[in-house]
Protein backbone atom coordinates (compact mmCIF):
# COMPACT_ATOMS: atom_id res chain seq x y z
CA UNK A 1 0.00 0.00 0.00
CA UNK A 2 2.90 2.39 1.11
CA UNK A 3 4.73 1.97 -1.88
CA UNK A 4 1.53 2.40 -3.95
CA UNK A 5 1.41 5.55 -2.60
CA UNK A 6 4.63 6.83 -3.19
CA UNK A 7 3.95 5.37 -6.65
CA UNK A 8 1.39 7.61 -7.17
CA UNK A 9 3.03 10.57 -4.91
CA UNK A 10 6.35 10.34 -7.74
CA UNK A 11 3.99 10.15 -10.83
CA UNK A 12 2.67 12.80 -9.50
CA UNK A 13 5.67 15.02 -8.56
CA UNK A 14 6.97 14.54 -12.18
CA UNK A 15 4.13 15.49 -13.69
CA UNK A 16 3.82 18.42 -11.53
CA UNK A 17 7.88 18.88 -12.56
CA UNK A 18 6.81 19.00 -15.92
CA UNK A 19 3.73 21.49 -15.81
CA UNK A 20 6.26 23.96 -13.91
CA UNK A 21 8.60 23.64 -16.74
CA UNK A 22 5.84 23.93 -19.52
CA UNK A 23 4.98 27.51 -17.90
CA UNK A 24 8.13 28.20 -17.74
CA UNK A 25 8.85 28.10 -21.53
CA UNK A 26 5.60 29.76 -22.26
CA UNK A 27 6.78 32.58 -19.94
CA UNK A 28 9.62 33.22 -22.17
CA UNK A 29 7.24 33.74 -25.15
CA UNK A 30 5.86 37.06 -23.86
CA UNK A 31 9.07 38.91 -23.69
CA UNK A 32 9.54 37.77 -27.78
CA UNK A 33 6.37 39.45 -28.02
CA UNK A 34 7.08 42.11 -26.08
CA UNK A 35 10.64 42.70 -27.78
CA UNK A 36 9.00 42.94 -31.23
CA UNK A 37 6.00 45.66 -29.81
CA UNK A 38 8.46 47.89 -29.08
CA UNK A 39 9.37 48.32 -32.62
CA UNK A 40 7.07 51.07 -34.59
CA UNK A 41 3.13 49.85 -34.05
CA UNK A 42 1.48 49.43 -37.80
CA UNK A 43 -1.10 51.51 -39.35
CA UNK A 44 -3.66 48.66 -38.20
CA UNK A 45 -2.74 48.79 -34.62
CA UNK A 46 -2.46 52.42 -34.70
CA UNK A 47 -5.98 52.86 -35.51
CA UNK A 48 -7.34 50.08 -33.59
CA UNK A 49 -6.20 51.77 -30.34
CA UNK A 50 -6.69 55.80 -31.69
CA UNK A 51 -9.62 55.14 -34.23
CA UNK A 52 -9.42 58.23 -36.29
CA UNK A 53 -13.01 57.90 -37.65
CA UNK A 54 -12.19 59.12 -40.95
CA UNK A 55 -13.63 55.53 -42.43
CA UNK A 56 -17.22 56.73 -42.31
CA UNK A 57 -16.06 60.34 -43.81
CA UNK A 58 -14.83 58.78 -46.78
CA UNK A 59 -18.17 57.07 -46.66
CA UNK A 60 -19.75 59.95 -46.14
CA UNK A 61 -17.76 62.02 -49.15
CA UNK A 62 -18.88 58.73 -51.37
CA UNK A 63 -22.58 59.64 -50.16
CA UNK A 64 -22.57 63.25 -51.16
CA UNK A 65 -20.09 63.09 -53.74
CA UNK B 1 -9.80 4.12 3.86
CA UNK B 2 -6.63 5.69 4.85
CA UNK B 3 -5.07 4.90 1.98
CA UNK B 4 -8.02 6.83 0.30
CA UNK B 5 -7.43 9.92 2.69
CA UNK B 6 -3.96 10.01 2.11
CA UNK B 7 -4.19 10.17 -1.82
CA UNK B 8 -6.89 12.73 -1.73
CA UNK B 9 -4.56 14.82 1.01
CA UNK B 10 -1.32 14.42 -2.18
CA UNK B 11 -3.92 15.33 -4.50
CA UNK B 12 -5.13 18.62 -2.43
CA UNK B 13 -1.26 19.60 -2.19
CA UNK B 14 -1.09 19.20 -5.40
CA UNK B 15 -3.80 21.47 -6.93
CA UNK B 16 -2.61 24.07 -3.98
CA UNK B 17 0.98 23.85 -5.49
CA UNK B 18 0.13 23.78 -9.48
CA UNK B 19 -2.51 27.39 -8.55
CA UNK B 20 0.11 28.99 -7.00
CA UNK B 21 2.45 28.26 -9.56
CA UNK B 22 -0.24 29.45 -12.33
CA UNK B 23 -0.60 32.44 -10.61
CA UNK B 24 2.77 33.33 -9.91
CA UNK B 25 3.29 32.64 -14.08
CA UNK B 26 0.35 34.84 -14.72
CA UNK B 27 1.64 37.73 -12.28
CA UNK B 28 5.11 38.04 -14.79
CA UNK B 29 3.55 38.19 -17.78
CA UNK B 30 0.88 40.76 -17.35
CA UNK B 31 1.59 42.87 -14.37
CA UNK B 32 2.41 45.76 -17.12
CA UNK B 33 -1.46 46.14 -17.43
CA UNK B 34 -2.31 47.02 -13.40
CA UNK B 35 0.98 48.45 -12.53
CA UNK B 36 0.51 51.61 -14.30
CA UNK B 37 -2.79 53.29 -12.32
CA UNK B 38 -0.69 54.13 -8.47
CA UNK B 39 2.17 55.41 -10.60
CA UNK B 40 0.29 57.56 -12.92
CA UNK B 41 -0.79 60.10 -10.00
CA UNK B 42 1.80 62.57 -9.02
CA UNK B 43 2.53 62.71 -5.19
CA UNK B 44 1.95 65.72 -3.54
CA UNK B 45 5.17 68.29 -3.86
CA UNK B 46 7.10 66.05 -5.87
CA UNK B 47 6.92 68.64 -8.51
CA UNK B 48 7.51 71.44 -6.70
CA UNK B 49 10.12 73.90 -8.57
CA UNK B 50 10.73 77.02 -9.04
CA UNK B 51 11.91 78.95 -12.73
CA UNK B 52 13.48 81.67 -14.12
CA UNK B 53 10.82 83.37 -14.82
CA UNK B 54 9.78 83.32 -11.62
CA UNK B 55 7.23 81.22 -11.31
CA UNK B 56 6.52 78.77 -8.64
CA UNK B 57 4.65 75.15 -9.01
CA UNK B 58 3.76 72.60 -7.51
CA UNK B 59 0.56 70.09 -6.82
CA UNK B 60 -0.85 69.82 -3.72
CA UNK B 61 -3.56 67.07 -2.00
CA UNK B 62 -5.81 70.42 -1.54
CA UNK B 63 -6.76 73.69 -3.63
CA UNK B 64 -6.15 76.57 -1.00
CA UNK B 65 -4.90 79.77 -0.89
CA UNK B 66 -0.82 79.57 -1.43
CA UNK B 67 1.19 81.72 1.19
CA UNK B 68 5.20 82.06 1.32
CA UNK B 69 8.07 83.32 2.95
CA UNK B 70 10.93 85.08 1.02
CA UNK B 71 14.38 84.75 1.23
CA UNK B 72 14.21 87.49 3.27
CA UNK B 73 11.53 86.19 5.91
CA UNK B 74 8.50 88.10 4.41
CA UNK B 75 5.28 86.69 4.60
CA UNK B 76 3.13 86.82 0.58
CA UNK B 77 -0.26 85.95 -0.58
CA UNK B 78 0.91 84.50 -4.13
CA UNK B 79 -1.74 84.79 -7.11
CA UNK B 80 -1.93 82.05 -9.49
CA UNK B 81 -4.20 79.51 -11.12
CA UNK B 82 -5.26 75.93 -10.00
CA UNK B 83 -5.79 73.09 -12.27
CA UNK B 84 -6.21 69.25 -11.14
CA UNK B 85 -4.59 70.26 -8.01
CA UNK B 86 -1.50 71.43 -9.20
CA UNK B 87 -1.00 74.99 -9.02
CA UNK B 88 0.98 77.53 -11.21
CA UNK B 89 2.34 81.33 -9.69
CA UNK B 90 1.68 84.28 -12.19
CA UNK B 91 4.88 85.14 -13.93
CA UNK B 92 8.05 87.68 -12.33
CA UNK B 93 7.11 86.91 -8.83
CA UNK B 94 10.10 84.88 -6.90
CA UNK B 95 12.28 87.12 -8.60
CA UNK B 96 15.44 87.19 -5.47
CA UNK B 97 17.31 84.28 -5.47
CA UNK B 98 16.92 82.18 -2.09
CA UNK B 99 15.18 79.91 -0.31
CA UNK B 100 11.17 80.22 -0.15
CA UNK B 101 9.23 78.78 2.37
CA UNK B 102 5.78 77.31 0.82
CA UNK B 103 3.14 77.47 4.12
CA UNK B 104 0.60 74.89 3.43
CA UNK B 105 -1.64 74.76 6.83
CA UNK B 106 -2.20 70.65 6.26
CA UNK B 107 1.17 69.18 4.82
CA UNK B 108 3.20 71.41 6.16
CA UNK B 109 5.82 73.87 4.95
CA UNK B 110 8.03 73.05 2.41
CA UNK B 111 11.53 74.59 0.94
CA UNK B 112 12.51 75.08 -2.51
CA UNK B 113 15.22 77.19 -4.21
CA UNK B 114 14.18 80.13 -6.76
CA UNK B 115 17.08 80.63 -9.17
CA UNK B 116 15.99 84.76 -9.30
CA UNK B 117 14.40 85.94 -11.97
CA UNK B 118 16.18 86.18 -15.10
CA UNK B 119 13.50 86.49 -17.91
CA UNK B 120 10.21 87.66 -18.23
CA UNK B 121 6.85 88.09 -20.80
CA UNK B 122 5.07 90.71 -18.21
CA UNK B 123 7.78 92.61 -17.61
CA UNK B 124 8.87 92.78 -21.47
CA UNK B 125 7.91 95.77 -23.64
CA UNK B 126 8.07 95.38 -27.20
CA UNK B 127 6.71 97.58 -29.66
CA UNK B 128 7.27 98.40 -33.10
CA UNK B 129 7.36 101.84 -34.22
CA UNK B 130 8.37 101.77 -37.42
CA UNK B 131 8.13 100.27 -41.30
CA UNK B 132 9.07 101.32 -44.29
CA UNK B 133 10.31 99.19 -48.03
CA UNK B 134 12.01 101.71 -50.15
CA UNK B 135 13.45 100.00 -52.95
CA UNK B 136 13.60 96.43 -51.87
CA UNK B 137 15.52 97.94 -48.59
CA UNK B 138 13.41 97.60 -45.34
CA UNK B 139 14.06 99.67 -42.34
CA UNK B 140 12.09 99.19 -39.22
CA UNK B 141 12.38 100.32 -35.46
CA UNK B 142 11.51 99.24 -32.56
CA UNK B 143 11.64 99.51 -28.64
CA UNK B 144 12.28 95.95 -26.66
CA UNK B 145 13.25 96.49 -23.07
CA UNK B 146 12.92 94.17 -20.26
CA UNK B 147 15.18 91.42 -17.99
CA UNK B 148 16.82 88.66 -20.18
CA UNK B 149 15.72 90.36 -23.21
CA UNK B 150 17.93 90.63 -26.72
CA UNK B 151 17.30 91.59 -30.19
CA UNK B 152 19.21 88.29 -31.72
CA UNK B 153 15.88 86.09 -29.46
CA UNK B 154 13.30 88.09 -31.60
CA UNK B 155 11.19 86.24 -34.51
CA UNK B 156 10.78 88.73 -37.31
CA UNK B 157 7.99 88.30 -39.85
CA UNK B 158 7.45 90.31 -43.01
CA UNK B 159 4.27 89.40 -44.38
CA UNK B 160 4.02 89.83 -48.97
CA UNK B 161 1.57 92.26 -50.18
CA UNK B 162 -1.81 90.53 -51.33
CA UNK B 163 -0.60 87.02 -50.08
CA UNK B 164 -0.31 84.51 -46.96
CA UNK B 165 3.07 84.22 -47.73
CA UNK B 166 5.78 85.44 -45.16
CA UNK B 167 9.60 85.89 -44.96
CA UNK B 168 10.61 84.90 -41.64
CA UNK B 169 14.01 85.11 -39.28
CA UNK B 170 14.24 83.57 -36.37
CA UNK B 171 17.38 83.05 -33.79
CA UNK B 172 18.05 79.97 -35.81
CA UNK B 173 16.91 80.38 -39.31
CA UNK B 174 16.23 82.65 -42.23
CA UNK B 175 14.34 83.07 -45.18
CA UNK B 176 16.43 83.11 -48.26
CA UNK B 177 14.97 86.18 -49.74
CA UNK B 178 15.75 87.70 -46.71
CA UNK B 179 19.52 89.49 -47.11
CA UNK B 180 21.99 91.43 -45.03
CA UNK B 181 19.79 91.20 -42.28
CA UNK B 182 21.19 93.39 -39.66
CA UNK B 183 20.05 94.84 -36.06
CA UNK B 184 21.66 97.91 -34.15
CA UNK B 185 20.80 99.86 -31.54
CA UNK B 186 20.65 103.48 -31.70
CA UNK B 187 21.85 105.90 -28.83
CA UNK B 188 18.18 106.51 -27.92
CA UNK B 189 17.98 102.99 -27.08
CA UNK B 190 15.61 101.75 -29.91
CA UNK B 191 16.54 99.27 -31.96
CA UNK B 192 16.83 99.71 -36.33
CA UNK B 193 16.34 96.48 -38.18
CA UNK B 194 18.03 96.77 -41.62
CA UNK B 195 17.20 94.22 -44.61
CA UNK B 196 17.03 93.53 -48.23
CA UNK B 197 13.80 92.55 -49.46
CA UNK B 198 12.54 92.64 -53.16
CA UNK B 199 8.64 91.83 -52.77
CA UNK B 200 6.52 93.89 -51.58
CA UNK B 201 5.76 93.58 -47.65
CA UNK B 202 2.09 94.68 -46.44
CA UNK B 203 2.75 94.06 -42.71
CA UNK B 204 5.42 93.07 -39.88
CA UNK B 205 5.66 91.77 -36.73
CA UNK B 206 8.19 91.20 -34.43
CA UNK B 207 7.70 88.05 -31.15
CA UNK B 208 9.21 86.25 -28.53
CA UNK B 209 9.23 82.94 -28.76
CA UNK B 210 9.12 82.21 -25.36
CA UNK B 211 5.97 84.25 -24.58
CA UNK B 212 4.09 83.56 -27.80
CA UNK B 213 0.67 82.04 -25.35
CA UNK B 214 -1.40 84.41 -22.40
CA UNK B 215 1.05 86.90 -22.49
CA UNK B 216 0.34 87.75 -26.18
CA UNK B 217 4.24 89.41 -26.14
CA UNK B 218 3.86 90.66 -29.69
CA UNK B 219 3.95 93.62 -32.08
CA UNK B 220 2.73 94.35 -35.67
CA UNK B 221 3.02 97.17 -37.63
CA UNK B 222 1.69 97.74 -41.48
CA UNK B 223 4.92 98.90 -43.67
CA UNK B 224 5.01 102.02 -45.76
CA UNK B 225 6.45 102.50 -49.19
CA UNK B 226 6.79 105.80 -48.94
CA UNK B 227 9.44 108.17 -47.14
CA UNK B 228 6.98 109.40 -44.18
CA UNK B 229 6.97 107.85 -40.99
CA UNK B 230 4.23 105.70 -40.35
CA UNK B 231 1.65 107.09 -37.81
CA UNK B 232 1.93 105.08 -34.49
CA UNK B 233 -1.68 104.40 -34.28
CA UNK B 234 -1.01 101.57 -37.07
CA UNK B 235 1.19 99.98 -34.78
CA UNK B 236 -0.68 97.29 -33.38
CA UNK B 237 -0.01 95.13 -29.76
CA UNK B 238 -0.39 91.58 -29.01
CA UNK B 239 -2.51 92.54 -25.79
CA UNK B 240 -5.27 93.82 -27.61
CA UNK B 241 -4.87 90.91 -30.60
CA UNK B 242 -4.14 87.89 -28.36
CA UNK B 243 -3.96 84.80 -30.23
CA UNK B 244 -5.42 85.12 -33.24
CA UNK B 245 -3.60 88.39 -34.56
CA UNK B 246 0.04 86.57 -35.06
CA UNK B 247 0.67 86.35 -38.63
CA UNK B 248 2.00 82.62 -38.53
CA UNK B 249 -0.83 80.10 -38.29
CA UNK B 250 1.82 78.07 -35.83
CA UNK B 251 2.27 80.59 -33.84
CA UNK B 252 -1.72 81.31 -33.25
CA UNK B 253 -2.68 77.63 -32.73
CA UNK B 254 0.86 77.33 -30.02
CA UNK B 255 -0.51 80.67 -28.25
CA UNK B 256 -4.34 78.84 -28.34
CA UNK B 257 -2.90 75.36 -27.12
CA UNK B 258 -1.49 77.60 -24.06
CA UNK B 259 -4.22 79.52 -22.58
CA UNK B 260 -6.60 78.86 -19.70
CA UNK B 261 -10.03 77.84 -20.30
CA UNK B 262 -11.52 81.21 -19.83
CA UNK B 263 -9.43 83.14 -22.02
CA UNK B 264 -9.77 80.33 -24.78
CA UNK B 265 -13.28 81.73 -24.71
CA UNK B 266 -12.29 85.29 -25.50
CA UNK B 267 -13.79 86.52 -29.08
CA UNK B 268 -10.09 87.40 -30.40
CA UNK B 269 -9.01 83.85 -29.18
CA UNK B 270 -11.75 82.10 -30.06
CA UNK B 271 -12.01 82.62 -34.32
CA UNK B 272 -11.46 79.52 -36.24
CA UNK B 273 -8.89 79.17 -38.70
CA UNK B 274 -11.08 78.28 -41.08
CA UNK B 275 -13.62 81.38 -40.76
CA UNK B 276 -10.18 83.46 -41.06
CA UNK B 277 -9.50 82.48 -44.30
CA UNK B 278 -13.07 83.61 -45.80
CA UNK B 279 -12.68 86.46 -48.12
CA UNK B 280 -16.14 88.52 -46.87
CA UNK B 281 -17.34 89.37 -43.63
CA UNK B 282 -20.50 87.48 -44.36
CA UNK B 283 -18.93 83.79 -44.73
CA UNK B 284 -16.96 84.72 -41.69
CA UNK B 285 -20.55 85.06 -39.92
CA UNK B 286 -22.07 82.00 -41.29
CA UNK B 287 -18.68 79.82 -40.19
CA UNK B 288 -18.62 81.33 -36.65
CA UNK B 289 -22.64 80.60 -36.40
CA UNK B 290 -21.33 76.84 -37.03
CA UNK B 291 -18.21 76.95 -35.22
CA UNK B 292 -20.02 78.40 -32.09
CA UNK B 293 -23.06 75.76 -32.68
CA UNK B 294 -20.85 73.09 -32.22
CA UNK B 295 -19.23 73.96 -29.21
CA UNK B 296 -21.67 72.28 -27.28
CA UNK B 297 -20.99 69.39 -28.60
CA UNK B 298 -17.35 68.91 -26.47
CA UNK B 299 -19.55 68.16 -23.58
CA UNK B 300 -20.66 64.89 -25.17
CA UNK B 301 -18.01 62.00 -24.66
CA UNK B 302 -16.09 61.02 -27.67
CA UNK B 303 -17.89 59.11 -30.43
CA UNK B 304 -21.37 58.17 -31.67
CA UNK B 305 -23.01 60.80 -28.97
CA UNK B 306 -20.61 63.92 -30.10
CA UNK B 307 -21.52 63.22 -34.16
CA UNK B 308 -25.23 62.92 -33.52
CA UNK B 309 -25.13 66.57 -31.54
CA UNK B 310 -23.12 67.48 -34.79
CA UNK B 311 -25.24 66.28 -37.14
CA UNK B 312 -28.02 68.45 -35.33
CA UNK B 313 -26.42 71.44 -35.25
CA UNK B 314 -25.79 71.03 -38.76
CA UNK B 315 -29.36 69.61 -39.29
CA UNK B 316 -28.16 66.95 -41.26
CA UNK B 317 -30.01 63.82 -41.07
CA UNK B 318 -29.22 60.53 -42.41
CA UNK B 319 -27.48 61.51 -46.14
CA UNK B 320 -29.06 58.92 -47.77
CA UNK B 321 -32.35 59.95 -47.41
CA UNK B 322 -31.84 63.22 -47.29
CA UNK B 323 -30.02 62.40 -50.88
CA UNK B 324 -33.15 60.81 -52.02
CA UNK B 325 -35.47 63.18 -50.95
CA UNK B 326 -33.58 66.38 -53.05
CA UNK B 327 -33.63 63.79 -55.69
CA UNK B 328 -37.44 63.47 -56.00
CA UNK B 329 -37.87 67.37 -56.04
CA UNK B 330 -38.93 69.07 -59.18
CA UNK B 331 -35.30 69.73 -61.28
CA UNK B 332 -35.33 73.27 -60.57
CA UNK B 333 -35.18 72.84 -56.56
CA UNK B 334 -33.37 69.43 -56.96
CA UNK B 335 -29.88 70.76 -57.52
CA UNK B 336 -29.99 73.63 -54.80
CA UNK B 337 -31.37 70.47 -51.93
CA UNK B 338 -28.69 68.40 -53.01
CA UNK B 339 -26.04 71.47 -52.79
CA UNK B 340 -27.13 72.34 -49.05
CA UNK B 341 -26.81 68.71 -48.74
CA UNK B 342 -23.19 68.70 -49.77
CA UNK B 343 -22.21 71.73 -47.32
CA UNK B 344 -23.83 69.81 -44.42
CA UNK B 345 -22.03 66.29 -44.82
CA UNK B 346 -18.59 68.72 -45.59
CA UNK B 347 -19.08 70.01 -42.39
CA UNK B 348 -19.58 67.12 -40.81
CA UNK B 349 -16.75 65.38 -42.16
CA UNK B 350 -14.92 68.91 -41.14
CA UNK B 351 -15.78 68.45 -37.58
CA UNK B 352 -14.04 65.00 -37.76
CA UNK B 353 -10.88 66.85 -38.49
CA UNK B 354 -11.76 69.06 -35.79
CA UNK B 355 -12.02 66.19 -33.25
CA UNK B 356 -8.97 64.67 -34.18
CA UNK B 357 -6.97 68.14 -32.65
CA UNK B 358 -9.39 67.90 -29.54
CA UNK B 359 -7.89 64.59 -29.28
CA UNK B 360 -4.38 65.32 -29.28
CA UNK B 361 -4.77 68.12 -27.44
CA UNK B 362 -6.23 65.49 -24.48
CA UNK B 363 -2.92 63.43 -25.28
CA UNK B 364 -0.75 66.51 -24.54
CA UNK B 365 -2.36 66.76 -21.39
CA UNK B 366 -1.71 63.28 -20.38
CA UNK B 367 2.02 64.29 -21.49
CA UNK B 368 1.63 61.50 -24.10
CA UNK B 369 3.01 63.93 -26.67
CA UNK B 370 4.76 67.18 -26.98
CA UNK B 371 3.85 70.77 -27.58
CA UNK B 372 5.57 70.98 -30.78
CA UNK B 373 4.19 67.21 -31.95
CA UNK B 374 0.59 69.05 -31.69
CA UNK B 375 1.00 72.29 -32.20
CA UNK B 376 2.34 70.51 -36.45
CA UNK B 377 -0.70 68.49 -35.95
CA UNK B 378 -3.62 70.91 -35.62
CA UNK B 379 -1.85 72.98 -38.01
CA UNK B 380 -1.97 70.18 -40.76
CA UNK B 381 -5.58 70.07 -39.57
CA UNK B 382 -6.27 73.14 -40.02
CA UNK B 383 -4.60 73.74 -43.34
CA UNK B 384 -6.31 70.33 -44.40
CA UNK B 385 -9.89 72.03 -43.74
CA UNK B 386 -8.54 74.88 -45.80
CA UNK B 387 -7.83 72.65 -48.90
CA UNK B 388 -11.11 70.90 -48.25
CA UNK B 389 -12.84 73.75 -48.79
CA UNK B 390 -10.70 75.02 -51.52
CA UNK B 391 -11.07 71.34 -53.71
CA UNK B 392 -13.41 71.35 -56.44
CA UNK B 393 -13.61 67.35 -57.09
CA UNK B 394 -14.12 64.56 -54.88
CA UNK B 395 -11.15 62.80 -55.28
CA UNK B 396 -9.22 65.74 -54.09
CA UNK B 397 -11.87 65.90 -50.73
CA UNK B 398 -10.70 62.20 -50.68
CA UNK B 399 -6.90 62.75 -51.00
CA UNK B 400 -7.19 65.30 -47.91
CA UNK B 401 -9.10 63.16 -45.96
CA UNK B 402 -6.28 60.13 -46.57
CA UNK B 403 -3.28 62.69 -45.93
CA UNK B 404 -4.89 63.46 -42.77
CA UNK B 405 -5.19 59.96 -41.49
CA UNK B 406 -1.58 59.87 -42.25
CA UNK B 407 -0.98 62.85 -40.50
CA UNK B 408 -2.90 61.07 -37.27
CA UNK B 409 -1.80 57.67 -37.40
CA UNK B 410 2.19 59.26 -37.75
CA UNK B 411 1.25 61.36 -34.42
CA UNK B 412 -0.07 58.46 -32.84
CA UNK B 413 2.23 56.28 -33.59
CA UNK B 414 4.58 58.58 -31.70
CA UNK B 415 2.69 58.63 -28.51
CA UNK B 416 2.38 54.95 -29.13
CA UNK B 417 6.27 54.88 -28.58
CA UNK B 418 6.34 57.26 -25.85
CA UNK B 419 3.82 55.29 -23.70
CA UNK B 420 6.03 52.38 -24.57
CA UNK B 421 9.44 53.74 -23.38
CA UNK B 422 7.94 54.89 -20.28
CA UNK B 423 6.20 51.71 -19.08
Amino acid sequence: MKSQCMKIAMILVVALLLFSGLLIAGCAEPQEVSESSSSEPSDAEVLAQYPDHLDTALEELEMVG
Amino acid sequence: MDVKKQYLYLLFTLLILLTSVSVIAAGGGGGGGGGSGGSGGISPYSDLKCSDTGILSFTSGAVWGVTIDDPDGNEKIVSGSWRSNKFTSDEALMVKAGKYKVKDPKSGNKTVECPGLAFSCTLMKLQLQECRQLQDKIHTRFVLEGIGTSSEDLDYQFKQQDSSRLFKRSKNSISSDLKDFKITKNSSGTFVLEAELSPAIETMQVSHPRCVGQYYVYSKINCSGEESVAIPEQEQNGQKLKCGGYLDIADRVKCRLQLREEQADEYENFFPEECKARNNSVDQEQCLKVYTAVQECWDFPNGPSRIACVRRQLKLGEILTEKANCNALDAGKRENCNQELREKAYGLIKFRLYNLEEEAEELLEEGKLSEEEVTAFVVRMEESKLAFNKATTKEERRAIILQARKAWIELMKKAMMKTEVEA
